[in-house]
Parts: C-alpha cells; sequence; structure tokens
C-alpha cells in the first residue's frame, strides 16, 4: 500500500466554534492506483490533499495517521517533511492562474523546483524544464512565456509540468479540469492519462474532482465525501453501476448526462452540522434514525462500504 | 420576438487602433417568444460577446438586432433606457455581480429605485417576494454576499433580473463557475422560472450537455461564426459538423465503460499562429480531420442538410452518420 490515511481529522478554529473540514477520515491508495475523490465545493476534499502534503496553515488542527510506505508524514519533522513533497509526493493545485508566479516565466518556475528538489545546476535545470514542457503539450519555444500569457488549458498543463518535475511517486492532482472548455477538459484528462497510467511503473494520483463525468474517466476506485466525511467508496464501476448511498445517487441525478436532477437544500455549514447523518436533511430515504444517530461506515463487498443505515 | 441579423464586432488596439481582431464575424438567428436559444462554443469563440451586443453592453460595428420588431441597434438612448429593463443579462461570475459592501436586500431593491417602479415599503414586498421565488429565506436578504454560497448567490443574480419582469434574459454562462449538484439545482430553477414567466432566453454556454437541457435551439458558434444551428433534437441527432460532432465527443460521461472513448475524440491541436483571415476557407480547417482542398480554398456556405437545420460545411455529408456505441452513448469521429 502506496498511502493509508486513518482517522483523519482537520478541524479549524473560527469565532463561530471549529469547522470540521475533516472529520474522521480513511482512505486507501494502493500502488499505481487513481483514487478518485469526489464532492462538492466545502466539502473538505481540498483540505484532505493539503492535509497529506502538510500544506495546511498552521492554525488547522490535525490529528491521525497518513502513512506513505510505512511512514508517518503527520510526524516527520519539517525538513524531511521538504525531501518527501515534491521528489515523492507532489501537488497540482487548483486554478492554476493564482497558483503560478505572475512574475516568473513558466520555464523559471519548473527550473527552480528542479534546482531546489534535485539539485541541477542551472542550465541542466532550464533544459530539463523545456523536456516537462514537451511532455506535457507545450512547445518547448514557451519555456519564457509568463503565466499571462497562456490560455487556461495551457496554464494547466504548466502545472502539471511542475508537479511532474521531480518524477514523483504519487501525484495530488486538485480539480485540474475546473473553468475549462470541455473540448480542453478532454486533453487534459488525456494528459493526465498518459502521465499516470502510461508510465512504467504506473505512477499513483489522487485526483480531487467535483465532476463525476472527470472521474469516471480516469480513475479505479472512488471515494465519495459529503461534509468532511467519506460516506462510500469503492471500484470505480461498482461506484457508478451500483450507487448505494443516497448521496452518491444524487451526484449521479445532477449530472448533465443523467438528466440534471435536483436534490433539493444546500450541502451544510462545517461548523454547524446537522445531527446523526449530515445527509439526513437532504434525504429522500432519511428515517427517524438518521437525524440522531451518525452512521457508520458498513461493508456492502469486496472494497465497496457506504456510510448509510439504509444502503 | 429576437431576431439577430448578421452582427460583427471588430475590437480594435494599439495607439493608432490600427489592430484590429474580429471577434463576432457575421452571426444571424432568430428565437421566438419564450424559447431559448442555446449558444455553444470555445471560450474567445465571441458567443459572450455577442450576448454582450444583444443587451447593448457592447455597440456592434455593423449588423441589427431586432426586439419584438424595434431595432435595438438604431435606438436613441431615452428609448433604449426605457427598453432596458426588459432585456436583461446574467453573468457568469456571480461573486462579481454584486457590490461586496451593500447586503442582498439592498442590491434586489436596487432595480425597483433605478427604474422607479415602486417605493418605500412596497419594495420590500416585493424584494421579499423575490427571494422567496428563487429559493432562498427572506434571513438572506440581511448577508454579505461573501457569506452566501456560490449557487445562492447565483440565485440571487437571478431574483434581481426577475425583479424587472424582464421579457428576454441573456444568461451567460450561468453555471459554469459552480458545482454539479449546485447547477443542476440553479438550471431547474431557471426553467421553472420560464415556464412561470414565459420570457424569452439565450443560454450561453461551453458545454453542449448542458445547453441541451436548457434549450429549444442550438447554435454552435466556433472562432465568430455559427457553424452549425437548428432545433436540439436534431443537433443531438444528427450533428453535421465535424466540430459539433467534436463537442458532442469531448462531454466526459459518468460511466467508466464509456468513458474510455474520450480518446478518440479530442480535436487536432490548434496552432495559434495560422492566421485565418489570411489563410482563407473554412475557419475549423486546421483542427479539422476531414479537412480537404476546397476547406482550404472557400469558405464554406450555409448549407441545409435536413428541415430546419444548417451547417457550415462543405463536407458534412462525407461524414459517416452517428451511431451509438454498446452502452448507447453516441460515439463520433
Amino acid at each position: 500500500m502506496l498511502l493509508k490515511i486513518t482517522n483523519l481529522r482537520v478541524y479549524f478554529k473560527s469565532a463561530d466554534g471549529f469547522v470540521k473540514a475533516a472529520d474522521g477520515v480513511d482512505l486507501e491508495l494502493y500502488p499505481g492506483e487513481i483514487l478518485g475523490l469526489v464532492g462538492e465545493t466545502g466539502s473538505g476534499k481540498t483540505v484532505l490533499g493539503l492535509a497529506i502534503t502538510r500544506l495546511l496553515p498552521k492554525t488547522a488542527a490535525v490529528s491521525g495517521e497518513v502513512l506513505y510506505r510505512g511512514q508517518n508524514l503527520l510526524a516527520l519533522p519539517e525538513e524531511e517533511m521538504r525531501k518527501v513533497r515534491g521528489r515523492q509526493v507532489s501537488m497540482i493545485f487548483q486554478n492554476p492562474l493564482s497558483s503560478l508566479n505572475p512574475a516568473l516565466s513558466i520555464g523559471e518556475q519548473i527550473a527552480e523546483v528542479l534546482r531546489e528538489h534535485q539539485g541541477l545546476k542551472r542550465k541542466a535545470a532550464w533544459q530539463r524544464a523545456g523536456e516537462l514542457l514537451e511532455l506535457t503539450g507545450i512547445p518547448a519555444k514557451w519555456i519564457r512565456s509568463y503565466p499571462h500569457e497562456l490560455s487556461g488549458g495551457m496554464r494547466q498543463r504548466a502545472m502539471i509540468a511542475i508537479g511532474l518535475a521531480c518524477a514523483p511517486s504519487l501525484l495530488i492532482a486538485d480539480e485540474p479540469t475546473r473553468g475549462l472548455d470541455v473540448t480542453i477538459q478532454v486533453q487534459i484528462v488525456e494528459l493526465l492519462h498518459a502521465v499516470t497510467k502510461g508510465v512504467s511503473p504506473p505512477r499513483s494520483m489522487l485526483l480531487i474532482t467535483h465532476d463525476l463525468g472527470v472521474a469516471a474517466a480516469l480513475t479505479d476506485r472512488l471515494a465519495v465525501m459529503y461534509a468532511g466525511k467519506i460516506v462510500e467508496y469503492g471500484r470505480t464501476g461498482e461506484v457508478f453501476r451500483n450507487p448505494r448511498h443516497p448521496y452518491t445517487r444524487a451526484l449521479l441525478d445532477s449530472h448533465p448526462s443523467n438528466g440534471l436532477i435536483a436534490t433539493k437544500g444546500f450541502s451544510p455549514s462545517l461548523i454547524n452540522l446537522p445531527p446523526g447523518c449530515s445527509f439526513h436533511p437532504r434525504c429522500k430515504k432519511a428515517r427517524k434514525k438518521c437525524a440522531h444517530e451518525p452512521p457508520l461506515v458498513q461493508r456492502i463487498g469486496m472494497d465497496h462500504g457506504v456510510r448509510c443505515f439504509y444502503a | 420576438m429576437l431576431e439577430v441579423v448578421g452582427i460583427k464586432k471588430v475590437f480594435t488596439s494599439g495607439i493608432f487602433r490600427r489592430r484590429s481582431i474580429e471577434v463576432v464575424r457575421g452571426v444571424s438567428f432568430r428565437v421566438n417568444k419564450g424559447q431559448t436559444l442555446g449558444l455553444v462554443g470555445e471560450s474567445g469563440c465571441g458567443k459572450t460577446t455577442v450576448g454582450k451586443m444583444i443587451v447593448r453592453l457592447i455597440e456592434p460595428t455593423a449588423g441589427r438586432i431586432l426586439f419584438n420588431g424595434i431595432e435595438l441597434t438604431r435606438l436613441d438612448p431615452r428609448k433604449l433606457r426605457k427598453l432596458r429593463p426588459k432585456i436583461q443579462i446574467i453573468f457568469q461570475d456571480p461573486d462579481m455581480a454584486f457590490n461586496p459592501r451593500w447586503k442582498i436586500r439592498d442590491s434586489l431593491g436596487e432595480p425597483f429605485k433605478l427604474n422607479r417602479l415602486v417605493r418605500g415599503r412596497e419594495i420590500i414586498d416585493r424584494v421579499l417576494e423575490l427571494i422567496e421565488t428563487v429559493g432562498l429565506h427572506p434571513e438572506h436578504l440581511n448577508r454579505y454576499p461573501f457569506e452566501l454560497s456560490g449557487g445562492q448567490l447565483q440565485r440571487v443574480a437571478l431574483a434581481r433580473v426577475l425583479a424587472l419582469q424582464p421579457e428576454l434574459i441573456v444568461a451567460d454562462e450561468p453555471t459554469s463557475s459552480l458545482d454539479v449538484s449546485v447547477q443542476a439545482q440553479v438550471l431547474t430553477l431557471l426553467k421553472e422560472l420560464q415556464r412561470r414567466f414565459q420570457f424569452t432566453c439565450v443560454f450561453i454556454s461551453h458545454d453542449l450537455n448542458v445547453a441541451r437541457w436548457m434549450s429549444d435551439r442550438i447554435a454552435v458558434m466556433y472562432r465568430g461564426k455559427i457553424v452549425e444551428e437548428g432545433k436540439t433534437e436534431s443537433i443531438f441527432g444528427s450533428p453535421c459538423h465535424p466540430y459539433t460532432r467534436a463537442l458532442l465527443g469531448a462531454i466526459l460521461v459518468p460511466d467508466p465503460e464509456a468513458g474510455r472513448t474520450w480518446r478518440i475524440a479530442s480535436l487536432n491541436h490548434v496552432s495559434p499562429e495560422v492566421n485565418l483571415e489570411k489563410a482563407g476557407g473554412c475557419s475549423f480547417q486546421d483542427r479539422c480531420p476531414h479537412a480537404e482542398k476546397i476547406c482550404r480554398e472557400k469558405e464554406p456556405p450555409l448549407a441545409v442538410p435536413a428541415p430546419d437545420h444548417r451547417v457550415a460545411c462543405h463536407r458534412f455529408k462525407d461524414l459517416v452518420p452517428v451511431q451509438a456505441n454498446v452502452t448507447g452513448k453516441v460515439c463520433f469521429l
């Protein structure tokens, strides 16, 4: 197992109480596998990615275990963690325009990573940066362009090039297709497929997305997150064919390809979660019990689990 | 109801305005009363510019826009001001559409004050009515924009537009910044409101799949021109333009078995260096897998492949008919 997350909690303190961004998350990721983490904005997916790479602000209270190759990343000294970041685990952030440095050319930004983590000399780093750009589908002659000169799709490619710079074994991609045109989305999906499944040995990826179409195209396994908790996990085909949690079903139904069927209500505030099951106020199947008792994860098949009493 | 005839827009830049770029290159369509036209294309194809020209936030360089038979493009400012409440626009990013220092109640009351429709106590009643129409709670009125989620804000944007009882709404990618589940809510609401208030709608989107649910007719735009236009069923049932087919093929279906067809569907890479104005011919030639000599030489005329369906392609007759694959999902190219 490459990554094993056990009972991960991330709380932020705010004036109104604790924001429970991740509330007891368990996840497993095997070598060469693409795991999809799907859920809505504010369900805690990004926080989970940041917790793994330990890039959360200091105000976050983190507990639990993040085992990467048997080593607990949460207990690692900062010095050691810096070595893991980039070389072992690397993150592709969402919104390239605000994540890239507007004052540096994309070439310099890739070369910087290479000099920092791999100790390459200036010239070698620059050359490697050009190769990485080519690899992600940006002509190497654009190496001196600045982020604002690139289109949204090209910027996302540059982000992926930075993420790949040190050939990490685990890639965490946070909403890599958000805000892109459908045609460009397909190209990015293809690129992500090529840099994970297309290399040998295959690289693992944690794909954070709200788009079930993207998840269906790329992932081997899926974890559905709602209000800081994993509510369903399983093999991608199994979850899509046989969704057992009412929220997973609602998410599938709301996709434009499946008829755009809306679920009533809003996702809850992470400060003030409903008692019992967090989804019960929006759930069609909710009964009395759901409002009082928080459901635990039930295993309903080989590698398929669901957090619902009536699954 | 709404008729757009050959509108063009040329943007100029540089000190002497010598550099110019034609963003919209002659677009015509009509939308019947109470119906929705989906205007679909990638970013940069000019669809937003068309939307802004309809509400006259941008002046067209050439062409005519007729609204209930009145030519908007020639209207004098005073008459236009009278007509403005009837023609409204919803923008893509609800965060930028509101004054961050105003409470929601102030933003919602503003259209009434500006147009002197109602005053005083009555404004509050109308605002309360509006907020409930879009499925929000009266307590939301006392919040600031940053306290609401994207989906909630877009509902407020809808409410503000409805305040003036418009006859035409231009919705410019109203859900592209929202999550799928919230998108479903907002679009369902928009459809419901349209049924109730009978407004005409121009729905701008980059996602054919979304436009499908909203539109009676669909017009596909590419580099400033409409390349295909027809009833939604015929665009989806028998798409004729290679670009429309590519857009349809780019839809990522939430079905792992069908998902793998995306490999074949992706287009040739765009090379931004190609200057189409100089090159001549079809504007899609450099990305089209079916391009031939004629496509590089002559601009394709509008053909009529079926009744009430238009396409601008030399080779549409030679393309293989669309077929459904095993999973029942359609695949192309």
